[in-house]
């Protein structure tokens, strides 16, 4: 296997690896909320 | 006699608040109490809404709620029938509180610091300066919609600074003031700075009154103290801060001065514990009659809240929800309320009026009292913000220039961008030619010259134009214009059944639609709120910015500021035909008040409008390191692979084919150049990106676009600036040089010979990046701001339907004409 495409494949796994955080984080990881959006408090709503 | 009568330049003084509910609460707060002084300023262009002035400091509201408000021409008229309930100024002596006290123990090295204030008051720059974040600030109200924690560390002491969302006090009647309020009970910060506008005391010093009965440790910080001087007054806060018995800080939050003081004295107050004894705002004898009943009342009944019992019992007077709903939880709930009922009756029947305006009346009276003897007179009435405004928000010349500064800030994105562009542009392609000529051939040559410099160099060179868009934006913010923008634009927005506050979010949408979703927090009206962050990502952000100007420069480079302006135009036209269909079919009613504040206008500092820059340039470069680069890396694997090597030596033999036939060497580069494109062609053909390609074709076909244009538009959906990178990878072209990508697309043709991008393609491309949704990143800001996936699907499977629509009757429409 040449050089280059030794460093491409390691780049490609380091890569992936990324995509895979981003999804994981996108999907698993709950946000803290912020103070407005949904709650009832206010008659305004 | 009611205030929408009021001639403009006339004055009045106010005799009543109508109305009901959050509207009546808000005017109330905000200074519109009986007795006060209020000048008729202006109508907006289209005569609606009008701005008033009162306690030093401007708001707009609409003839329709104007028209709530009773007022009279007499301050005696005014005052009449206000009830006997005369308020017996401090009656509590102050104690000696020496906050300077160096003999009080230290309580500990850490001190959790809230910033609280009312909007535009200048928190965040406090916060920034203090703490040495970059945090948004602007000259309009609402900006920080969300708390913001940082550090510092002052004579040994570890400062946790919270900034807050601005509130005009702390009722139960908006987002803002319940966080607010919550954050201050549940989350018990050390110390609150009350950070007070100095400009416009009267209004500000309502939450502080607020913030006294919360009985909690507090500072309170006299922003903008230049203007306050520069007015010609002077305040003896000494004498005001041993009225309140809270210290008093005069502080320049965007100069620094007074930061450290203040910060000194919150180490004071932290040290000295929770002894300090507040001052008890005299509210008169029938309230104070009231106050006390409910007190007695609630000591009885054994209350365990986190709040003063004296709070409480103001609270449940006033009619507040959310203390309501607490104390229902109580064993004997339904005594208190019943005792509460019949207080509330009393003071009505005594006062002649409701409550919740004998109350905020009695604060206003505490305030004016101590004003009026610490606050001297203005002298100096050089008024630059009405002089700014007679043009700017003129009735004939407001609307046109506005949109005069839109086309400047576009026309110098366009056109001053383009020399710095071409600079970068020069060194990207001088950086793809180092490797290109100094590299073995193999992948890693081929990644780095197809995949990062063919993706982010060709996004890379937008970034003076971002850049620049940005510094005119910031200017808006900064200046105080954006809040100018909603007011002249109300009357339109209120005709597609939103209202001007609504405007500032879609402004701020041309700079990137993620904070402008959350900037509808500002938004009281939940159905409003919706319409807004449903409509803002038809506003052009700057992300799609490059590919605008990669395909005006290459294909309409004579009129680019005009279609540019005009694709903008589309976008807020789509925007406002969507706003009635969603007012019309999913959120039928509701009228929305207009009540903002306009403030005054403020020469942005250099520094200021840098950091805005610097900040966006940041996110642009760490945008480019991170995404951009992943996707241009992706797309470039998935276009490399996979290899076949039988299709590849067939190329091989066929050049070495022609390098043995006897042919001039033109010709045979001319052949050679051909076997190249052949080989490039049929390689991205089958390769994993061309197969989705080729997948997706079937529907985008119809658009006239191609396989690449396709992929293109499926990986913008991370990013709109993946578009041009995905575009760089993808049309490689056939020189030996590198070449920027606008010639690369200029020459991008079909197997048949004719271009790839018509015009009519063009003009479909453009509009379908429009329409479609910007980036995942606002469909997620869509769904945290609205509590539902179902709102952030509709968003993609809406704006993306229309998109495709309109790409196809430009296409095919087109197509048939000529």
């Amino acid at each position: 296997m040449s050089l280059q495409l030794f460093i491409v494949i390691l780049i490609g796994i380091v890569v992936s690896g990324i995509v895979i955080r981003a999804v994981y984080r996108f999907f698993f990881v709950k946000k803290k909320s912020g103070f407005c959006g949904g709650c009832k408090g206010c008659d305004l709503q | 006699m009611r205030l929408s009568e009021l001639q403009t330049g006339d004055k009045a003084f106010i005799v009543k608040v109508n109305g009901s509910g959050a509207f009546r609460k808000r005017i109330l707060e905000m200074g519109f109490v009986r007795g006060q002084e209020v000048k008729s300023i202006l109508n907006a262009p289209l005569k609606d809404p009008i701005k008033y002035g009162i306690m030093d400091y401007e708001v707009s509201m609409r003839r329709s709620e104007a028209v709530l408000i009773e007022i009279s021409k007499l301050k005696e008229e005014a005052l009449y029938d206000s009830g006997s309930d005369e308020i017996e100024e401090f009656e509590n002596e102050p104690p000696e509180t020496d906050f300077s006290d160096p003999s009080l123990s230290k309580k500990g090295k850490v001190i959790r610091v809230a910033l609280v204030g009312n909007p535009n008051a200048g928190k965040t720059s406090i916060f920034n300066l203090a703490s040495g974040a970059h945090e948004h600030v602007g000259n309009y109200s609402g900006v920080t919609v969300d708390s913001k924690e940082g550090t510092l560390r002052h004579n040994g002491y570890k400062f946790i600074l919270t900034d807050l969302p601005g509130t005009y006090s702390l009722s139960a009647y908006s987002p803002e003031e319940l966080y607010v309020r919550s954050f201050i009970l549940e989350e018990e910060p050390d110390v609150i700075i009350n950070v007070v506008a100095a400009s416009a005391l009267e209004r500000n010093l309502y939450l502080t009154t607020e913030l006294i009965e919360l009985e909690k440790p507090m500072v309170v910080a006299l922003n903008m103290y230049d203007e306050l001087e520069g007015s010609g007054r002077s305040l003896d806060h000494q004498t005001l801060s041993e009225m309140l018995r809270v210290p008093i800080v005069p502080t320049v939050g965007k100069k620094g001065f007074g930061i450290p003081e203040l910060l000194e004295n919150v180490i004071r107050i932290h040290e000295s514990g929770n002894n300090l004894h507040s001052v008890n705002v005299p509210y008169g004898r029938v309230l104070e009659k009231s106050i006390g009943i409910m007190c007695r009342d609630l000591s009885v009944n054994g209350s365990s809240l986190n709040m003063p019992k004296r709070y409480i019992g103001i609270k449940l007077l006033e009619g507040d929800k959310e203390v309501e709903n607490t104390i229902r939880k109580f064993d004997k709930a339904k005594e208190l309320l019943a005792r509460r009922n019949k207080e509330r009756d009393y003071i009505e029947r005594l006062l002649k009026e409701d409550p919740e305006s004998a109350f905020t009346n009695a604060r206003y009276g505490f305030i004016a009292g101590a004003l009026k003897e610490t606050l001297s007179e203005k002298t100096k009435f050089e008024d630059k913000t009405a002089v700014l405004d007679s043009v700017l928000t003129n009735r004939y010349f407001g609307l046109p220039l506005f949109f005069l500064f839109l086309w400047i800030m576009f026309e110098a994105t366009f056109r001053i961008g383009a020399y710095p562009m071409e600079w970068i542009e020069w060194m990207v392609d001088e950086a793809g030619n180092l490797i290109r000529g100094n590299m073995a051939e193999g992948p890693l040559k081929d990644l780095l010259v197809d995949g990062v410099f063919g993706g982010v160099g060709g996004v890379i060179v937008f970034l003076p134009n971002i850049v620049i868009l940005y510094a005119f934006i910031a200017f808006m913010e900064d200046s105080g214009y954006m809040a100018r923008a909603a007011f002249i634009m109300d009357k339109l927005m209120h005709n597609i059944g939103l209202h001007g506050k609504s405007f500032i979010p879609l402004i701020m949408g041309f700079g990137c639609n993620v904070p402008a979703v959350m900037s509808t927090r500002t938004i009281e009206s939940r159905s409003s709120r919706m319409i807004t962050m449903l409509i803002v990502p038809f506003m052009s952000c700057s992300a799609r910015l490059p590919v605008y100007i990669l395909f005006v420069s290459a294909f309409f480079p004579r009129n680019g500021s005009f279609v540019m302006l005009g694709l903008y135009s589309v976008g807020i036209l789509v925007a406002i035909l969507t706003a009635i269909l969603l007012r019309k079919r999913f959120f039928t009613k509701e009228e929305t008040p207009f009540v903002m504040e306009l403030p005054p206008y403020r020469m942005p500092t250099f520094k200021s409008v840098i950091i805005h820059m610097w900040e966006r340039a940041k996110q642009y470069l760490l945008k480019m390191g991170g995404p951009i680069l992943v996707a241009s890396i992706i797309i470039w694997f998935l276009g490399y692979f996979p290899q076949n090597k039988e299709r590849e030596s067939r190329f091989d033999a066929q050049a070495a084919q022609l390098d043995n036939l006897a042919l001039p060497q033109t010709e045979k580069e001319n052949l050679m150049v051909e076997i190249e494109h052949a080989r490039n062609t049929e390689h991205q053909v089958n390769s994993y990106i061309g197969k989705i390609g080729h997948f997706m074709e079937p529907v985008m076909r119809p658009l006239g676009f191609d396989w690449k244009i396709s992929v293109s538009l499926l990986s913008g959906m991370a990013a709109k600036e993946i578009v041009i990178s995905t575009m760089g990878v993808l049309y490689t072209g056939d020189s030996d040089d590198q070449q920027s990508l606008q010639t690369r697309l200029l020459s991008a043709e079909h197997p048949d010979g004719t271009p790839v991008f018509s015009p009519l393609v063009v003009i479909g491309f453009l509009l379908f990046i429009l329409i479609y949704f910007p980036c995942i990143a606002t469909i997620v800001a869509i769904k945290e701001e609205s509590h539902s996936w179902r709102w952030a699907l509709f968003s993609v499977i809406y704006s993306t339907g229309l998109a495709w629509i309109i790409a196809f009757l430009v296409y095919q429409i087109g197509s048939f004409v000529s």
